[in-house]
């Protein structure tokens, strides 16, 4: 049943690929506001759910409901204006671009100038000022005119979290923010996490393996199992949890709670 | 820290920038500004405004009739590369049939003024809708698949073109071609010199605002990296099938411009040779930067006229070893392409701007 208090529900949701199952039967609901973490061993297919809800991929059956909408099979830009903003495992930026413009470019996106193509970009002074607000939240000011690709591995992940954030989304989908992260940038990284968190008014999933940043940072966290939902409740009880402590966490509790 | 409050509206979010954000934000405009020179023009711009206004007072200075028509036909592929350039450099389009729609805007006007009665000028807006449909019906039946397929599906396309303009006799003459007896030009060739000359540089300050403006950054950014352009809300397909259009009415517009200089249209007009050209020109120029392609047009017409002018052939004839290969043309592009894919994978423009420096120097210290 549809019910407003979820912002996202999935219905069933699978995914094969071949004969094999990557995502099995999953029925989900994500409450407005709040922030849910995924944890799951490699290969549980987090990934390959993220893929669904933000339209990289058909899903081979069930349904995806976001703000009472059946979203099943709408194309992954129209998600993103619904308000559905993702991250990738790996960084997915423009690589060729300023950090400002790459942030410009997702401001744009909801602009009724994107498709003026005549005038130039920089007569419309507001996206920049927007651009430079929010690659202040990620902590990239003063790098605004650098290339993309000469940032760190870490910058470049902010920037990407930055790109989402310039779209205004709803739903955050943070695929596993700090996985490939030297120690020095992973602090900034859950830095920018939870200032999102703090200023509100965003639904966020993350799919993350730092269990100190998920049992801290999270309302409720989901377990995932060979494709299947296994858990799914507050971050003690599924600390606590008999049957994720033998799948995945492997005696994790010193934290929890 | 900046606030961001989130509102229903991506437009409605609003922030206050802190101060030394806005300093930055202004000193970051200023620099933008500085770098454009007078009127707002580039530097490439101010020198292609000046060769422009030098190529418009010639004819007046008495310019021998082979040299306006050297000239016309560079000018006409300077805007045919950088109608190309539009899609392989600035959206990562890969084409491979270009001289489809550059054959269809010649043989729209030569037929519908031959076999239509149509005036020039009709043929020619009805040229420019046809090619703009055509480059949009390409892309929609191809673009939904990846890179090699669409440059499959456009070479196939432009190979049915080709093959259909020789068999259909009846109505294109075939191989003979179709004489443009009322093409619109004063016998010093002055008038289809000046048209070159306007298409040109209508296609280079017309796509150097198309570039710098939101759109155009849109085509970049799907250049950049296609799915985070689908996944900040793009739709992707739609603005390839943009830059399509854009970039097919130029080149129908060249190839018309071609057929006016040529007096004739024929089936060569859609061959691959005639589509492998714009892609070399604007490599061994530089993709991406819209004066490499215009380089690369200049300097390629300007070898073909010197390789195959009748005196260099006759010459080369006696060289050893080389001398075959000069002979033929083609050959010898085919070995500049790979000459510039292994030394000179930026192209000329693209590998000035990263050794610029080092370039440099070198000429100080000598
Ligand atoms: N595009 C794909 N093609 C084939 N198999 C895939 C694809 N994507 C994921 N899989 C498979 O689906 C399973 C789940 O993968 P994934 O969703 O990436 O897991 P996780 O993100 O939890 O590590 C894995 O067995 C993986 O090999
Ligand atoms: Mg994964």
């Amino acid at each position: 049943m549809v019910s407003s208090q979820y912002i996202l529900q999935t219905e069933n949701l699978s995914r094969l690929f071949g004969g094999q199952v990557a995502v099995n039967a999953v029925s989900l609901g994500v409450r407005a506001g709040e922030f849910k973490s995924i944890i799951g061993p490699n290969g549980a297919g987090k990934t390959t759910l993220f893929n669904l809800i933000s339209g990289m991929l058909p899903p081979s059956s069930g349904r995806i409901i976001f703000e009472g909408q059946d979203i099943t099979r709408r194309p992954a830009y129209y998600r993103s204006r619904l308000g559905i903003g993702r991250s990738f495992q790996m960084t997915t930026i423009f690589p060729n671009l300023t950090v400002l413009e790459n942030v410009r470019l997702a401001v744009q996106s909801r602009e009724p100038h994107a498709f003026n193509f005549w005038q130039p970009a920089s007569r419309f002074g507001g996206d920049e000022e927007t651009a430079f607000a929010i690659l202040d939240m990620v902590m990239l000011g003063g790098r605004e005119l650098q290339t993309a690709q000469t940032l760190s591995h870490g910058d470049k992940r902010k920037l990407e979290i930055g790109i989402l954030l310039a779209t205004n989304p709803r739903l955050l989908l943070l695929d596993e923010p700090t996985a490939g992260m030297s120690r020095d940038d992973v602090p900034g990284i859950i830095e920018v996490v939870q200032r999102i968190k703090r200023a509100g008014g965003r639904t966020v999933m993350l799919v993350e393996h730092k269990m100190d940043m998920v049992m801290s940072v999270s309302d409720s966290v989901m377990v995932m199992h060979y494709g299947e939902l296994i858990a799914d409740g507050s971050p003690q009880e599924i600390a606590q949890n008999e049957t994720v402590q033998s799948a995945y966490l492997g005696g994790y509790t010193e934290r929890a709670g | 820290m900046t606030n961001l409050n989130v509102t229903e509206n991506a437009s409605e979010q609003t922030f206050d920038l802190n101060p030394a954000a806005r300093q930055r934000l202004e000193a970051a405009r200023q620099t933008t500004l500085r770098q454009r020179g007078p009127f707002g023009f580039s530097r490439a711009g101010l020198v292609i405004a000046f060769a422009a206004l030098v190529l418009f007072v010639l004819p007046l200075m008495g310019l021998p009739q082979t040299n306006a028509r050297l000239i016309s036909q560079v000018l006409v592929f300077v805007a045919f590369a950088l109608s190309y350039d539009l899609l392989f450099g600035f959206t990562g389009i890969f084409s491979f049939g270009h001289a489809l729609f550059f054959g269809v805007g010649a043989y729209s006007v030569a037929l519908c003024s031959l076999n239509l009665g149509w005036p020039m000028w009709a043929g020619a807006v009805l040229g420019v809708v046809v090619c703009g449909l055509l480059g949009i019906f390409t892309g929609f039946v191809s673009l939904r698949v990846q890179g090699v397929f669409f440059a499959m599906v456009t070479l196939a396309m432009a190979t049915t073109a080709f093959s259909l303009s020789g068999r259909l006799v009846d109505i294109t003459k075939g191989d003979e071609g179709l004489s443009l007896i009322q093409a619109p030009d004063a016998p010093d060739g002055t008038t289809v010199y000046y048209l070159a000359l306007a298409l040109a540089v209508v296609a280079y300050f017309g796509l150097s605002r198309l570039i710098n403006s939101p759109l155009g950054r849109v085509l970049v950014a799907v250049r950049e990296n296609e799915r985070r352009a689908e996944m900040v809300g793009y739709n992707v397909l739609r603005y390839k099938l943009v830059a399509l259009a854009f970039s097919s009415v130029i080149a129908g517009l060249a190839g018309m411009v071609f057929a006016f200089r040529n007096g004739i249209v024929n089936p060569g007009l859609l061959s691959t040779d005639i589509s492998l050209l714009p892609l070399l020109m604007v490599i061994l120029g530089g993709a991406g930067t819209l004066y490499g392609a215009v380089l690369g047009a200049v300097v390629i017409e300007c070898l073909n006229f010197i390789l195959s002018s009748s005196e260099f052939v006759n010459n080369v004839k006696n060289w050893a070893v080389v001398g075959p290969i000069l002979e033929h043309w083609l050959l010898l592009l085919g070995l500049i392409y790979v000459l510039i894919v292994l030394f000179l994978p930026f192209g000329v423009v693209g590998t000035w701007q990263q050794h610029r420096q080092r370039l440099l120097g070198l000429f100080k210290k000598s």
